[in-house]
């Protein structure tokens, strides 16, 4: 039962890493209506900043995390310009490749200038480990956790509660009628775009301790993002908070009883029931995925 | 078909035929126009379901797999000719392709892509892990024996003219597709699938039967790829790379036009093998990695925002303009 409980423990320690680049990937789908596929590559961004801030100025990560979430914001707001803002209209074809291309390009340049060699940071609160009777909790585990429940507790407030949250809701729901009422949706899409993909460059450097560094990592990152964001419900941001927490819990539930290969054809199942089952996800409204963020 | 159209068969025609003269001899060159040829099978297969009725199908690696694997794992296992093996695959390739279809029937866009994405790599997996029956992550290699009968031949050049034709004949069949029902109808489906269905078009069995001669004719270039490479292996017949690549073909070609997946193979392929030879090898490599993904991802990157229609539609747009230009001029006005 220990063991068990462990795992799950574990599970949802890294339930909220997925939260957090899920969080940004929902966000910017429910809004523009595009599925980053680079999304994964931002949160590798972050990672790096965090990693390059440490071995430069001894920064650490858990201190360095603002300035590494504003560097991944600039390359998303450079981004947004040159390749997200002229296929807004464009075909889903165009647009899913135009990401792939970027995450292909910054994959690359990202080794080219490091190496394929495995990275990491540290943090002054160290290895140790909450201990409850057998259940270990490390403390960098439960900080980044923290960090992401607060984030995205946060965000939600934002988009209910302020009057640029609402205009970003508004303008997902009816770009046009949002139009009418004043709103500059162009405004709205850079700033959605920027915020959730600064996300997962925070989320990056947040768990930039308890994770590998590695150039490819954002893409397996990603691959389960999509899986927990239309678990969720695409567009939903306590749809994806969930389902990051269940497929962090699935995904160790079965790789320490299956295999780590398992691990993914169960998620990948699991993934392709739901869209076939309720496309619309745990939490999404029905229809939500063609009306957007409610 | 018409006039222009035979006309433009006629010429991929020659260009084929004129390949083995132009590559010559050097291994090399001969390899690009051989894999220029898979990648337009392949790319034709997936535009007639990712082109015509415009879904974004990014799993086609399956089919690709099952018809490498299946007419490998017959003719290693059980000596069965790859000529009926391909049989075998095309059937299977169908058949997962229908039901992938039928699966995802309410599926749209983004999603659509997800779905048989995430399915392509439970089939990546399942192909490592079943060791006994598909030789894992080592693969298989199918034994150099030249015959006819085996489908393996000592000159390149026979692949080029075999390959070569099954891609004429691709070519043509789409020709006829986009005159008959099939074609009518998905343009209808693709533009709205509502009201599609609202005039009677059957939306689902288009949708099926589409994927499922997808399918069938990827299964084909998997069993090419298989037979001229002679070594498969998980990553190099169900990887993503392998999904992406097609896509990335027949967006650069043209998507939804016939003769766009063989002049996207023509320029696409070429420009990666050349990348990878000059730039993803030897000192360069060791010090640079990654170089070639980078100049390929701008290259990319570059032709989707400026060109989203693809190279063809633009060269055909050019052609008809020049000749309005001529017509309107009087002749030898110049």
């Amino acid at each position: 039962v220990i063991t068990f409980i462990s795992i799950v423990v574990i599970g949802l320690l890294v339930g909220c890493l997925y939260a957090l680049v899920s969080v940004g990937l929902t966000l910017v789908y429910g809004v523009l209506r595009i599925v980053n596929f680079a999304h994964g590559e931002f949160m590798m961004l972050g990672m790096y900043a965090a990693y390059i801030m440490q071995t430069t100025w001894g920064l650490d990560p858990y201190v360095s995390w603002p300035l590494a979430t504003a560097f991944v914001a600039v390359f998303a707001w450079v981004s947004y310009i040159f390749i997200i803002k002229p296929t807004i209209e464009g075909a889903h074809v165009v647009q899913g490749f135009v990401t792939l291309g970027l995450s292909l390009v910054l994959q690359n340049v990202v080794l080219f200038i490091f190496t394929s060699h495995v990275v990491s940071t540290t943090t002054v609160i160290g290895e140790g480990a909450f201990d409850f009777s057998g259940v270990r909790v490390p403390y960098q585990d439960l900080v980044s956790a923290a960090a992401a429940v607060a984030i995205t507790v946060g965000l939600w407030l934002w988009l209910h509660h302020t009057d640029f949250g609402r205009a970003v809701r508004a303008t997902a729901q009816n770009p046009l009628a949002s139009r009418l009422q004043g709103i500059d949706d162009n405004t709205i899409y850079m700033w959605t775009f920027v915020l959730g993909t600064a996300l997962a460059g925070l989320g990056g450097a947040l768990f930039s301790p308890v994770y590998a560094i590695f150039p490819t990592v954002g893409f397996g990152i990603m691959l389960v993002a999509f899986v927990v964001v239309v678990l969720g419900g695409l567009g939903s941001l306590p749809g994806a908070f969930l389902g990051a927490l269940i497929i962090g819990v699935v995904e160790a539930v079965t790789s320490y009883y299956l295999g780590p290969d398992a691990r993914q054809v169960v998620y990948f199942l699991v993934f392709v029931g739901i869209l076939v089952l309720r496309p619309n996800g745990l939490l999404g409204i029905k229809g939500a995925e063609l009306v957007g963020y409610r | 078909m018409t006039r222009n159209e035979w006309l433009s068969v006629i010429v991929a025609a020659v260009l084929i035929v004129s390949f083995p003269s132009l590559v010559g001899h050097d291994k090399f060159y001969t390899d690009i126009a051989v894999l220029i040829l898979i990648w337009a099978m392949a790319a034709s297969a997936w535009n007639l379901i990712g082109g015509y009725q415009n879904q974004f199908a990014l799993g086609n690696s399956v089919f690709f797999a099952f018809g490498a694997y299946a007419s490998t794992l017959l003719y290693v296992n059980a000596g069965i000719s790859p000529w009926l093996g391909v049989w075998v695959g095309m059937a299977l390739g169908a058949i997962a392709s229908a039901a992938i279809a039928a699966l995802c029937l309410r599926l749209k866009g983004a999603f659509y892509a997800l779905a048989t994405f995430a399915l392509s790599q439970v089939v990546l997996i399942l192909l490592n892990l079943w060791t006994p029956y598909t030789g894992g992550a080592e693969g298989v290699a199918i034994p150099y024996n030249p015959s006819l009968g085996n489908m393996i031949f000592s000159s390149t050049d026979t692949y080029i003219y075999l390959y070569g034709a099954v891609v004429i004949g691709m070519i043509v069949l789409t020709y006829f597709l986009e005159k008959a029902r099939y074609g009518l109808a998905s343009g209808a489906l693709s533009a709205d699938d509502e009201a599609a269905s609202a005039l009677g078009v059957r939306v689902l069995r288009m949708k099926v039967w589409g994927a499922a001669l997808s399918g069938a004719l990827t299964a084909i270039a998997g069993t090419a790829y298989a037979q001229y490479v002679l070594f498969i292996h998980p990553t190099s017949v169900a990887g993503v790379q392998y999904s992406i690549q097609v896509c990335l073909v027949a967006i650069f070609g043209g998507v939804a036009t016939a003769m766009g997946p063989l002049l996207g193979a023509v320029i696409l392929i070429p420009l990666s093998s050349f990348l990878t030879a000059t730039l993803g090898s030897g000192p360069i490599a060791e010090q640079a990695p990654g170089l070639t993904l980078i100049v390929y991802g701008f290259v990319l990157l570059i032709v989707l925002l400026r060109l989203p229609e693809g190279v063809g539609p633009r060269i055909y747009s050019l052609v008809s303009r020049a000749r309005a230009r001529r017509v309107a001029s009087p002749a030898g006005a110049e």
